[in-house]
């Protein structure tokens, strides 16, 4: 294809180790990130003119609009498809940039997650919402949603839970190689499955962490990009939405990323075997399982197979989250901005120890229940 | 805690009496997800059915913890997605696995939860009491 928009800016906002002195709030994070994203692409937030985000509550478009001083939108989107949104931001940001709707759009993200782990603040607040009044008032939550499939997975495939420690224990490898991750000693499947049970067959090391911290990518159309530090291409993107609940999947074990990913790589025009990195969203030790299979990247039942085999290790073919993932590195409660900022900091050969050959890296975010997907192909710049 | 709608009522005012329905369309026949006043065809006329008083278990899970603001779970608890595929309808339900293990693929007997006034879909492991005659979390242990 041709490239028609670029990543010209990303970064994190203070992340990793709770506790942590400065910014105390998701905005103040979120402006921390796009403040370090538009410096990385040798912008100014003057320049911005279209704004991505959503949040629970605290960061939306409003809020942080005012918060950055952003009087003079052209393009705003607020679109809240849980944690796979600032990845389907690309595909709405290269539509905006490519109908003329804005030059500069900002996608930023920033939570306070941990630091708000204990105040149960309501995902969705009106108890008569159906997934109020026939899921979560069963007690059906992010996590058990995720352990439904997992159960299911280890049933048709025949597998037991260490298959999926497996995901947990190669992320870990990654993780002792970046100095941000917030777990970075060594892991063994042993320890995954002594670890206390959170949800059947998950267990605490199968479930991602809970950080405040945040993330920031700019985008421009390409040909408009020459001057920024180094940009990277965006060669193809998809979204896609199933069933909300998990009592309406035909298939638990099947998400959206079939078509949202069927369609990012027709965009890009490429085959499976182009991509040499991929980040694929790990809330659970499930959920990469089932992105790698729905992608194309193992036959279905395969995955966990290939994980322990090495594949996505530190000198496999095809490493995976290499951040050290939502189980290892940081998880703010809506992870995907990370899989894109690790993605261009590996296309950009900036990743330091953890850096791998690269030059086609999939992003790939996983929101709610299983319930939506946005997958982004992004290439080197040549 | 659950605040019904005049499309879901009585849903929740059968199952209180022990039954478990679902709405079904007058003019196409699908059975909805869960109780709705417009079906997908369209069209707005529905008939209340009962489920069946088995259902199989597409797959459970044991969650150590009852979320905090459901004080009527105790911890741990089971939850399941249970199938009816006669009616190409499935619904989220509580397990009740104390009579032994549940597994996938088993059927498993209506049999709904009740602590205080909350009242839930619940299928159990073994065959299905008088309702009112079941106790409630003490026996809900997977």
């Amino acid at each position: 294809m041709t490239t028609r928009t670029a990543i010209v800016g990303a970064a994190l906002a203070d992340i990793g180790v709770p506790g942590l002195p400065g910014p105390t709030s998701a905005l103040a994070l979120a402006a921390q990130a796009s403040h370090r994203a538009l410096a990385d692409a040798g912008l100014r937030l003057a320049d911005v003119d279209g704004l991505l985000c959503c949040g629970f509550g605290e960061t939306s478009t409003y809020e942080l609009a005012d918060y950055l001083g952003l009087d003079e939108l052209a393009f705003v989107d607020g679109t809240c498809t849980g944690g796979s949104s600032w990845v389907t931001y690309v595909e709405h940001a290269m539509a905006a940039l490519e109908a003329g709707l804005c030059r500069v759009a900002l996608i930023a993200h920033g939570s306070l997650a941990y630091t708000d782990r204990k105040r149960h603040l309501p995902i969705w607040p009106d108890p008569r919402s159906p997934i109020n009044q026939f899921d979560q008032s069963l007690g059906g939550t992010f996590v058990t949603a995720h352990a439904l499939a997992a159960q299911r997975y280890i049933f048709d495939y025949g597998l037991e839970p260490e298959a999926l420690a497996e995901v947990a224990v190669a992320t870990r490898r990654w993780a002792a190689l970046n100095p941000l991750a917030r777990f970075r000693t060594p892991l063994t499947v042993e320890e995954v499955r002594a670890s206390r049970p959170i949800s059947t067959p998950l267990n605490l090391l199968d479930c991602c962490l809970i950080s405040d911290g945040g993330g920031a990518v700019v985008l421009m159309r390409a040909d408009e990009a020459a001057d920024t530090r180094k940009p990277v291409s965006v060669l193809g993107v998809g979204s896609s939405q199933g069933a909300f609940s998990m009592a309406g999947k035909a298939d638990l074990t099947r998400t959206p990323a079939l078509e949202s990913g069927k369609r990012a790589f027709v965009m890009a025009g490429l085959d499976r075997s182009a991509v040499d990195h991929l980040m694929l969203y790990d809330s659970f030790t499930i959920t990469p399982v089932l992105a790698m299979e729905d992608l194309g990247f193992a036959p279905r039942g395969q995955a966990t197979r290939l994980i322990a085999e090495g594949v996505t290790s530190p000198g496999g073919r095809l490493p995976m989250n290499t951040n050290g993932g939502g189980l290892a590195f940081a998880h703010t409660g809506m992870y995907g901005v990370f899989t894109l900022i690790e993605a261009v900091t590996q296309l950009r050969g900036e990743a330091g120890e953890r850096q791998v050959p690269c030059s086609v890296s999939l992003a790939h975010g996983v929101g709610d229940f299983l319930t939506s997907t946005g997958t982004c192909i992004l290439g080197r710049k040549p | 805690m659950i605040e019904a709608t005049a499309e879901t009522a009585s849903y929740w005012e059968a199952l209180r009496h022990g039954r478990l329905t679902a709405l079904q369309c007058v003019h196409c026949g699908r059975v909805q997800p869960t109780p709705r006043a417009i079906c997908r065809c369209g069209a707005s006329e529905m008939r209340q059915i009962d489920l069946p008083s088995e259902a199989e278990l597409v797959s459970y899970t044991v969650a150590s913890y009852a979320p905090p603001d459901l004080p009527y779970l105790p911890s741990p608890y089971t939850i399941g997605i249970f199938s009816f595929p006669a009616l190409q309808h499935q619904v989220m339900a509580l397990v009740d696995a104390s009579a032994g293990p549940a597994a996938i693929g088993d059927a498993l007997s209506f049999s709904p939860f009740r602590s205080g006034d909350v009242v839930l879909p619940q299928f159990a492991t073994r065959p299905a009491v008088q309702s009112q005659d079941r106790g409630s979390h003490d026996r809900f242990h997977a």
